[in-house]
């Protein structure tokens, strides 16, 4: 028994084992480049300031109904896919459209939805604010193979607030809306609005925790329209103004796992310190969901992720990354910097840990703890993970030196324990 | 011994001590390395409680920032509100949020480390000391404060203001000159702002004046901001009021004249009505009772909900009866 925990301590380095001291600086490339030239046929196009006030008109028609109405639907069924989306997207994303243009907009994406509209409309639920037209937007996310408009749909029937504009036909349409859920054995959509309801929840929980829908994988993933605007949604992070970066964040961690990770993974090598940065700030933010995704297609991402630590203006991002992501055997990677790393790196990295390490790694960072003076948030990160593997008996109190908010953030990633990919 | 020779003598004798003191190399101080900002407050206590006291100082646990940021669950908060020393950039580029110590908002790392672990100076000749002094043209320069104050275009406006108002740089109004210990100059490290009524004061001149027609003529001029009045933060807002003393004695309520803001970015029915260096705002007033004695004056909101009783008052203005 002695014999096996001393193994395994010495499969994860023992402290005073000589590690090579600056490790290589990743193959950083001019990824984001590459990939939009190489996608440019494949994105959608760019509509001509005529082509989007046509459409514009045509929407408007629709609403008037009758003969016009008609002639409309009939000019607007006749016109290409990408085109018209694109248009039609642009329409959405100017500012100050009115709402029941933009109702008709989002209608008429939901019954030809085109995988790659899939981002942008992603970003509309950041910005829409109207109920009916969230419905319509849920509606087409939902035939891309995204949930990511679930939350909208949960909000809308939940909602009281009888004040907004067609709350009550909004409400209806939401609960038609669920009929379209993925289905599942056993499941009657519209027999009764309780079990309909039910299957609203958990499809919302899959998609939270693996960023996909249960049942058959959507076409949008395997789509080159969809992989060339996730490109350009990837670009908009190198932006100066903050805007373009929140709102590509903001789509980016809301995507298909299927769809986002295999571009991000390798955004991640992107010479251009801001994209690098913040791609590896969305694979926090999905964190588990990057272990779990990774251990069902069989991708080592550790392995991918580790190189990275070789380039000091990303390490701390990096180290924060491989923790989220919650495999375990992140943690030698980890360890390391705990011990060699500046304060920012080895608190990143205690941090890490919190979020990784199983209990031998766990003793392990505690014994290299031991050894340096780390700030105060990585040693409550250090005291948590050492109550949670059973290390400490007693609940840690969280020191008093450190920010309430740092200390709250901290209990929530130990919380989050729970979600590692293989904790189940 | 004639004077000229006791003058010959002298010099020599000050020519060696210059001499030893030129071959003499000055001991040199034992480096710390630096991985934290609180190294730096013990050894400059001075500075430290300059800063201590500033909104940089504040950055991170600004209830306001906290209320707005959801307790910086909004992770592109933390960016500028605790980020990684800025002279890790490029100028122009964008600074990154930081992990460690983040309680420490804006601190001395932020702006004084280098990236090879010294600080920055402005001093051409630093001294020798534990913490590495280095000259470096970056810090005093305005591209320093535009890392983190050019969201919304402080430097930009800075950089049209008129050339009286716009001086060397934002140190000039935001960072006075201090004696320090030493014996050397500094620039005090509070950085007043929109929280301090003595800046609010400086900013801008109001005055009202009797017109014909039993007006009252109204003016604001921006003659000490070295850009727009407010600036930077969105949510700053500036009101005119005015108000009347009717005939029986008792004043009318506070009447809104002009908003000085940039309105919030949904706000799309909105324009930008700040009031840029060295323009002056022009607008009258007409009281119910012709001739009546008539008071204005200026508040400042930190955001535009704050009600009246919290805001600064900045200036008041009254023009007699009749007058
Ligand atoms: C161990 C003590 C010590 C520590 C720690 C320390 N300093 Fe210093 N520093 C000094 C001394 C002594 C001087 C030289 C005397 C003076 O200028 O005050 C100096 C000088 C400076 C100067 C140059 C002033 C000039 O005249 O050009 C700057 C800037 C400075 N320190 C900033 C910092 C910052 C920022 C930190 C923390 C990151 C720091 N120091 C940490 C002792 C220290
Ligand atoms: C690009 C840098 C930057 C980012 C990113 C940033 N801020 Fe700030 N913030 C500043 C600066 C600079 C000031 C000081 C300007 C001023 O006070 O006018 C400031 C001031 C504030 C204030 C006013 C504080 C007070 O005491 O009244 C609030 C509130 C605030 N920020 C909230 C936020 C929130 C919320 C976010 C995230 C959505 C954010 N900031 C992101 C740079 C930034
Ligand atoms: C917002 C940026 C900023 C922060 C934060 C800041 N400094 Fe400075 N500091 C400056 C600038 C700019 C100068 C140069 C002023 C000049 O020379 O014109 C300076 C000058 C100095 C000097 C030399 C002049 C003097 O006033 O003595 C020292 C020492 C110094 N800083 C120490 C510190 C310490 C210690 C801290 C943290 C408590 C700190 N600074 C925080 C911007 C900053
Ligand atoms: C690293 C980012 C950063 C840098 C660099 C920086 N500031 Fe700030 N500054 C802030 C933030 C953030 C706040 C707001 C803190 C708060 O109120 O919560 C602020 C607040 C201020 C205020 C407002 C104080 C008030 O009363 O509200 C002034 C004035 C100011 N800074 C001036 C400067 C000047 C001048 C420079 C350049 C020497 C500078 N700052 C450099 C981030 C920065
Ligand atoms: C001519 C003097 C002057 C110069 C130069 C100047 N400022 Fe100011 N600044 C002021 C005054 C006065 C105020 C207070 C009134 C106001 O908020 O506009 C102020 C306010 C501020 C505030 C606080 C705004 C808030 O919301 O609290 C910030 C931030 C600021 N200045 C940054 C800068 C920066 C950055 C520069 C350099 C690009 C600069 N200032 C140059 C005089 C000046």
């Amino acid at each position: 028994m002695a014999l096996l925990l001393l193994l395994a301590l010495a499969g994860c380095g023992a402290p005073d084992e000589p590690e090579p001291d600056a490790p290589p600086a990743p193959p950083l490339r001019d990824v984001v480049a590459a990939r939009l030239a190489e996608t440019a046929a494949d994105a959608l196009p760019e509509p001509s300031a005529e082509e989007v006030a046509e459409v514009r008109d045509l929407l408007e028609l629709l609403g008037v109904g009758g003969r016009a109405g008609q002639m409309a639907r009939r000019e607007l069924a006749g016109r290409d896919d990408r085109r018209l989306a694109a248009a039609t997207l642009a329409v959405l994303e100017e500012h100050g459209t009115p709402v029941e243009l933009r109702r008709a907009a989002h209608a008429l994406l939901a019954t030809r939805p085109l995988p790659a509209a899939l981002p942008r409309l992603t970003l509309r639920l950041k910005y829409e604010k109207d109920y009916p037209a969230n419905v319509d937007l849920a509606r087409a996310l939902l035939r891309l193979g995204s949930g990511a408009g679930l939350e909208a749909l949960r909000g809308i029937l939940l909602a009281a607030d009888d004040a907004a504009p067609d709350a009550a036909a909004a409400r209806a349409a939401a609960a038609r809306a669920l009929t379209e859920l993925p289905p599942r054995e056993g499941w009657e959509p519209g027999a009764d609005f309780a079990t309909d309801w039910q299957r609203l929840l958990e499809v919302r929980e899959h998609w939270l925790v693996e960023r996909e829908l249960p049942g058959a994988p959507t076409a949008s993933v395997e789509d080159a329209g969809a992989v060339a605007e996730t490109w350009r949604t990837v670009a908009r992070l190198a932006s100066g103004p903050l805007r373009p970066v929140d709102d590509a964040r903001f789509v980016l961690a809301r995507l298909p796992a299927d769809l986002a990770l295999p571009v991000l993974l390798e955004a991640v090598y992107e010479r251009n310190l801001y994209v690098r940065e913040h791609v590896l700030q969305v694979l926090s933010w999905l964190g588990p969901t990057v272990g779990r995704w990774a251990t069902r297609r069989g991708r080592d991402v550790v392995a991918e992720l580790v190189p990275l630590l070789g380039e000091p203006r990303s390490r701390a991002r990096a180290l924060e990354a491989l923790g989220a992501i919650g495999l375990p055997e992140a943690a030698p990677a980890l360890l390391r910097w705990l011990r060699d790393g500046g304060r920012d790196e080895a608190t990143a990295a205690a941090d890490a840990l919190l979020r990784c390490a199983d209990r031998t790694a766990a003793e392990e960072a505690l014994r290299r703890a031991a050894e340096r003076s780390l700030t105060p948030a990585a040693r409550w990160s250090l005291d948590l993970l050492a109550a949670d593997v059973g290390l400490t008996r007693a609940g840690p109190e969280p020191p008093t030196d450190l920010d309430p908010a740092e200390v709250r953030r901290r209990e929530e990633w130990r919380a989050e324990r729970a979600l590692r990919p293989r904790s189940d | 011994m004639n004077a000229a020779r006791v003058l010959a003598l002298l010099l020599s004798a000050a020519g060696v001590v210059v001499l030893v003191l030129v071959l003499k190399p000055p001991p040199e101080p034992e480096f710390v390395e630096l991985q934290s900002s609180s190294q730096c407050l013990e050894c400059h206590p001075n500075v430290a409680a300059e800063w201590r006291d500033s909104w940089h100082a504040r950055a991170y646990v600004d209830p306001e920032v906290r209320r707005l940021s959801n307790d910086f669950a909004n992770e592109e908060c933390i960016a500028c509100h605790a980020p990684r020393p800025v002279l890790h950039f490029q100028a122009g580029e964008r600074v990154l949020a930081r992990f460690a110590e983040r309680d420490l908002g804006v601190d001395c790392l932020t702006c004084h480390q280098l990236p090879d672990g010294s600080v920055a100076t402005s001093s051409p000749d630093p001294p020798a000391a534990p913490c590495r002094p280095r000259h470096s043209p970056r810090l005093a320069d305005v591209s320093l404060c535009a890392s983190c104050h050019d969201q919304h275009g402080t430097v930009r406006q800075w950089a049209a203001a008129p050339p009286e108002l716009k001086g060397e740089g934002c140190l000039d109004c935001h960072a006075e000159p201090v004696p320090r210990p030493a014996g050397r100059m500094g620039r005090a490290h509070h950085f007043p702002g929109g929280h301090d009524p003595d800046m609010l004061r400086r900013a801008v001149e109001l005055r009202a004046e009797s017109e014909a027609g039993g007006r009252v003529r109204v003016e604001l001029e921006n003659v000490g901001a070295g850009h727009n009045f407010p600036t930077d933060e969105r949510s700053r807002a500036a009101d005119l009021q005015w108000r009347e003393r009717g005939s029986d004695g008792t004043w009318s309520a506070w009447r809104h004249l002009h908003r000085f803001r940039d309105p919030y970015r949904d706000e799309t029915d909105l324009t930008n009505t700040q009031l840029p260096a060295g323009e002056t705002w022009r607008g009258t007033v007409t009281p119910e009772e012709a001739g009546a004695e008539v008071e204005v004056r200026l508040l400042y909101r930190t955001n535009p909900f704050q009600p009246d009783e919290e805001a600064t008052e900045v200036h008041r203005v009254s023009v007699a009866p009749g007058g």
